[in-house]
């Protein structure tokens, strides 16, 4: 919002104030200020001309030439602007002047020649002396200055805006208007705020007939009707004003209920009587196939949340939201009747954004307006049009109907209470002094305050003693409260068992094992779904997804990562990645939202994986997590059936801890890989986190160190296919339990000439508890090794 | 002519049938279609065949090549479609041989975890609880407890993804304000990082994604005051440096009063940059004491308790640490951004 300090000056006496330091402390005690900005316009040469006469251009059709009067002097200009015409008042730049040209830059008037014709300055828009950005025509006036007056003598052109984010103040109804700031300005300024109304003189005339069928909705309606209207251009005082605050000057009437808006915060609305059937104004919601078209032209269906003016036959207006077509005031208009209401917040709020339409109306009627604001507008609505049109005549009584009981907000609070929420010793004095400034009624017994709300900012804004905190504390100044730490009880040690996993895993395989940690969305694109041959059914779906194509959250950890594999694999590097996050599983109430890890190893430049590198790789690094999470050691076992298209039918293990099944490793399934078109081989370790921190904690106890050296003894067996490791490795331990202590696979060997069969070999860890084993004793071990394996396994052993 | 077209025709496809292997396909196709292939050398020799006969003969080699080409596709998919049943249907892989270890490279942590673990850590020693919860939350946790009724204005400014099933992506972290004080008697010190959604088109610097972690407080008496002091030391053990603060209202439904927190600009140590668009303050965070609502909500009598908290976006702390331009990156999947990030860990 826009706040014009010429505006403010109204209101409050800004001589000798430094702005740059005002609008930091309005920062630090009201609201954010976005933008200081300085107009400052060259105002040398700038004078009052009335156009006497327009003549056409000889040599150009859209231009023509205007005879204007200077006062004492008549000059001649070319003006290519549309709202030209004999009559009006406008602004003229005489040579010497400094314009702003289209661009923005400035140069200095000289006289010329345009097409043939001579042209001593011009007849300029507020954009090209700087005033705003319009320059949809010239500016018009009306002609309470005279021609030939020099604009520097009439007004002053300079001006200070601010520019308030709008978000900072939407908890306050009261600062929607430059009264509103100029009030909280006053309180910081410590300076007087000059802000009445008298009451205007209105008629006992009783022409109309109004009714409020929907009091709810609409807590007060006030009307008048003014006749003997002339609508023309509004003075240049007030054009400024709404140029400075990026509004367009329309005509009087309109530019007069934006000046009430802007100053008190509440909006009005000028119907044109003569449009308004059988002098009849109805409040009410809509009807069933009911519409509007506002005065933007467009047309809307209603509905009966929605709350409209109506006259005895037709809606007139979308109530606190825009005016319609019908009913406008336009350059014929004589007669107005003049609405300053108040309506629910809530349902213009939904008014507004169901047909689309947010205008500076409803945007404050959003914000629960004081009721009081209604009044307050309509008179000063009344006093600028006596002023500015003094033969215009009210021309009824002043309509006010109003369902408001006037609740006064009365807050009991102590200053100790204040003092403490603050963590400042701040005085009783100070506090009463704040409270006072900002127009709160006190009523003090000792320690004890009895503070009553103005109107104006107890619809929603102070209704419990934490916010009267809030008002001493920002205007003492936050500033002035020094940091103190809290005095704590100390707390037991407090760690989740679900961060102290994440961290373990994040640790062993960003700095251990060389994995680059990735995120992704919780959001799952449906083609990539489409494409893996998931159903989008069964998933928790959006109401409101930014793009169709991400309309579910994710079920599962792969997609995205597989995503990210295809994203990567042209850089024709290892990819490693991995990511922690929450995936959704429907279910009654809250969704279950388990903690997963996915860990992706792709190669691109791999051919093929007959071998399944990366499945042992992947194995290697499943193995080396769980020997950090304290949860015991991890089993793999194949052939468990999952439910998952990207599972690999031979190429997949479950991985069990505790006997639980906490995840699985998989090659990538290859009719997938085709389907998305990667390209790399693909290997993948999911874990389900939750499950793993929930279960018990195992720690390996120490093992007493071996007394006896032991002998290490390597045997290679040539063995089928389809007997695993491990049953060789069992078969292995069986033939001298007592003296075994470890087993390893070094070394897997397969060629062409083995066919079905390959090569294991095993290095044996044999050791006696209570002597040194003999070399005899190992041949003989061995060859109860060559024949258990043969019997057992139908394997035999080289050499 | 025609009938040396013939002829090749049916020796191509009786042996395009026995073809079991990509390689010998290759070699197929080189044979046939190949440079010097057996068609190709048919449709280089059309120059000899009389004219009257040329269209008629044209057509039977293009006609044939056609074909060929189709059906060695045809074959390369069958191939390939072989291949792949074989691989899923293989008996003979062993996954109890021994694992692999994996050859050394250098592995990265995500830079929003940088920062959090760094935030973590901070206020652990400060004695407060790490807490985790949910990313999908009903409409009471993210807003009606909050004390955001459905006609505020606060709802207007974040705009929220709602599921069919009537919850909604949370909006911001504070909906585990109610949940660790449902969770975990007073006093209560505690902060919870997580992601958070808003309804928003994503550009370089917006995003419908991203991170941050809310800290709460609740105990006896906690004034503005000591707000401010926390804030500030857990910001300068954050930045390791002095950090100016200053408070300046503002308006959350969830606490009372509510504010803004900004910190000196430390590109230009408050003189005034663009970095701070010339205020000497860059804002930060948004903090406050907890509204009595939410305490109520939270199940306990805000008459006896009492609390701050704060919301801080920790994407939003890497992209300043880090200088990040565009914020789809955190999340965008693209390795060359985070390889970038070589700090942190072992927390």
């Amino acid at each position: 919002m826009k706040i014009s300090m010429n505006w403010i000056g109204k209101y409050v006496d800004l001589n000798g104030v430094d702005l740059d330091e005002l609008s930091n402390r309005f920062t630090l005690s009201v609201a954010e200020i976005d933008e200081v900005i300085k107009i400052n316009p060259k105002s040398n040469h700038l004078y009052i001309a009335r156009v006497d006469e327009v003549k056409p251009h000889p040599n150009a059709d859209k231009l023509r030439i205007a005879i204007c009067n200077m006062g004492n002097r008549s000059q001649e200009v070319v003006c290519g602007a549309p709202n030209l015409k004999p009559g009006i008042y406008s602004v003229l730049a005489d040579t010497g002047a400094v314009v702003k040209d289209p661009k923005g830059e400035e140069f200095t008037l000289k006289e010329t020649k345009i097409r043939d014709v001579k042209s001593s300055g011009m007849l300029v828009s507020p954009s090209e002396i700087g005033l705003s950005h319009d320059h949809g025509g010239i500016i018009e006036l009306d002609n309470s200055l005279a021609a030939g007056t020099p604009l520097s003598e009439a007004v002053s052109l300079q001006d200070t805006i601010w520019d308030i984010d709008n978000k900072s103040l939407t908890h306050r109804p009261d600062l929607w208007g430059h009264v509103g700031i100029a009030r909280e300005i006053a309180s910081l300024l410590h300076r007087n705020f000059n802000y009445n109304l008298t009451k205007p003189d209105f008629s006992t005339e009783e022409p109309l007939q109004i009714k409020v069928e929907a009091p709810v909705l609409c807590p007060r309606y006030t009307a008048v009707k003014i006749s003997k209207i002339k609508i023309k251009p509004s003075p240049l005082w007030l054009q400024l004003l709404l140029f400075h605050t990026d509004q367009r000057p329309v005509n009087n009437i309109v530019d007069f209920t934006n000046f009430v808006m802007f100053s008190t915060g509440n909006p009005l609305h000028a119907f044109d009587i003569n449009h308004i059937k059988d002098n009849k104004i109805i409040i009410r919601r809509a009807r069933p196939r009911e519409t509007i078209t506002t005065l933007d032209g467009e047309k809307h269906a209603l509905i009966g949340d929605d709350l409209v003016i109506a006259d005895n036959q037709r809606t007139i207006a979308l109530a606190g939201v825009m005016g319609g077509q019908n009913s406008e005031v336009v350059e014929s208009t004589s007669e107005i009747v003049l609405e300053s209401a108040s309506f629910k917040a809530g349902s213009i709020r939904k008014t507004a954004s169901r047909h689309g339409i947010r205008t500076e109306s409803s945007a404050r009627f959003e914000k629960s307006l004081d009721p009081d604001f209604a009044r307050q507008a309509a008179w000063m609505f009344c006093d600028i049009v006596d002023k500015y049109l003094p033969d215009s005549e009210i021309s009824s009584k002043w309509y006010d109907l109003s369902a408001v009981i006037d609740q006064k907000v009365v807050i009991p609070i102590s200053c100790d209470f204040i003092r403490q929420k603050l963590g400042n010793s701040i005085s009783n004095h100070k506090i009463v002094k704040i409270l006072k400034s900002l127009d709160f009624k006190i009523e003090e017994d000792k320690e004890q305050l009895k503070v009553t709300v103005p109107s104006y900012r107890a619809t929603k804004d102070i209704l419990i003693p934490e916010d009267l905190v809030e008002e001493i504390g920002r205007i003492f100044g936050y500033d002035n409260i020094k940091p103190q730490l809290p005095a704590v009880k100390m707390n037991k040690p407090f760690y989740l068992p679900i961060k102290k996993v994440q961290n373990l895993i994040r640790n062993e395989l960003s700095i251990g094992l060389g994995f680059n940690e990735i995120m992704t969305y919780s959001f799952v694109k449906q083609d990539l779904l489409t494409e893996i041959g998931e159903n989008i059914q069964d998933r928790l779906a959006l109401v409101n997804p930014i793009s169709k194509e991400e309309p579910v959250l994710r079920k599962n950890i792969v997609p995205n990562l597989l995503e990210a594999v295809l994203k990567n694999e042209r850089n024709q590097e290892t990819i490693r990645i991995y990511e922690l996050g929450r995936v959704f599983k429907p279910e009654k109430g809250l969704p279950r939202q388990p903690q997963m890890a996915g860990i992706v190893i792709a190669d691109p430049e791999l051919e093929s994986d007959e071998e399944g590198t990366l499945f042992f790789q992947m194995k290697f690094v499943l193995e080396n997590l769980f020997s950090r999470l304290e949860r015991g050691s991890v089993e793999f076992i194949a052939n468990k059936h999952f439910d998952h298209p990207w599972i690999h039918p031979a190429k997949s293990a479950a991985v069990i801890v505790q006997d639980k099944t906490v995840g699985y490793l998989t090659s990538l399934n290859p009719y997938i890989s085709k389907n998305l078109q990667i390209k790399s081989k693909v290997t993948l370790g999911i874990l389900d986190l939750d499950l793993i921190s929930s279960l018990e904690k195992k720690i390996e106890l120490f093992q007493p160190l071996p007394k006896y050296p032991g002998i290490s003894h390597d045997v290679s067996i040539i063995i089928d296919n389809k007997i695993s490791r491990e049953e060789v490795e069992k078969v292995l331990w069986q033939v001298e339990p007592q003296l075994t202590r470890q087993i390893e696979c070094f070394d897997v060997y397969t060629s062409k000439e083995l066919k079905n069969k390959r090569s294991l070999s095993f290095r044996i860890l044999f050791q006696h508890p209570e002597k040194t084993l003999k070399q005899k004793k190992i041949k003989k071990i061995h060859k109860k090794i060559v024949k258990t394996v043969k019997e057992k396994t139908g394997g035999t052993i080289l050499s | 002519m025609l009938d040396k077209i013939k002829e090749i025709r049916k020796k191509a496809l009786t042996e395009l049938e026995k073809i079991n292997s990509l390689e010998i396909l290759r070699d197929f196709e080189v044979k046939f279609l190949g440079k010097k292939g057996e068609i190709t050398i048919l449709l280089k020799g059309m120059g000899q065949v009389p004219r009257e006969n040329r269209k008629k003969v044209g057509q039977a080699v293009n006609g044939c090549k056609v074909e060929i080409q189709a059906k060695i596709k045809e074959k390369e998919e069958k191939i390939k479609e072989m291949i792949i049943e074989q691989d899923i249907n293989r008996k003979d892989f062993d996954i109890t041989l021994p694992s692999q270890p994996l050859p050394h490279k250098k592995g990265t942590i995500h830079p929003v975890v940088i920062i959090q673990n760094k935030v973590e850590a901070a206020f652990e020693q400060l004695g407060f609880k790490v807490l985790d919860y949910f990313e999908v939350e009903d409409d009471w946790h993210n807003f009606e407890g909050l004390n955001i009724p459905e006609e505020h204005p606060a709802r207007d400014m974040q705009d929220t993804f709602w599921l069919k099933d009537g919850n909604l992506l949370r909006t911001h972290t504070s909906p585990g304000q109610l949940r660790a004080m449902h969770n975990y008697n007073p006093p209560l010190r505690a902060i919870f990082p997580g992601k958070v959604f808003r309804y928003e088109k994503t550009d370089a610097s917006h995003e419908h994604t991203f991170h941050q972690v809310e800290g709460l407080m609740i105990d006896k008496n906690l004034s503005v005051a000591n707000l401010i002091g926390i804030m500030k030391i857990f910001l300068e053990a954050i930045f390791e440096r002095k950090v100016d603060v200053r408070l300046r209202p503002g308006f959350f439904p969830f606490v009372e009063p509510g504010f803004e927190l900004d910190i000196k600009c430390m590109n230009c140590g408050g003189n005034g940059c663009r970095v701070c668009k010339y205020s000497g303050w860059v804002e930060l965070l948004p903090c406050g004491l907890v509204h009595p609502n939410v305490i109520r909500a939270g199940g306990l009598d805000p008459d006896i308790w009492n609390g701050w908290a704060f919301g801080l976006g920790l994407t939003r702390l890497a992209m300043m640490k880090y200088k990040i331009s565009h914020i789809t990156h955190f999340l965008g999947g693209d390795l060359r951004f985070y390889r970038q990030f070589t700090e942190g860990g072992l927390k």
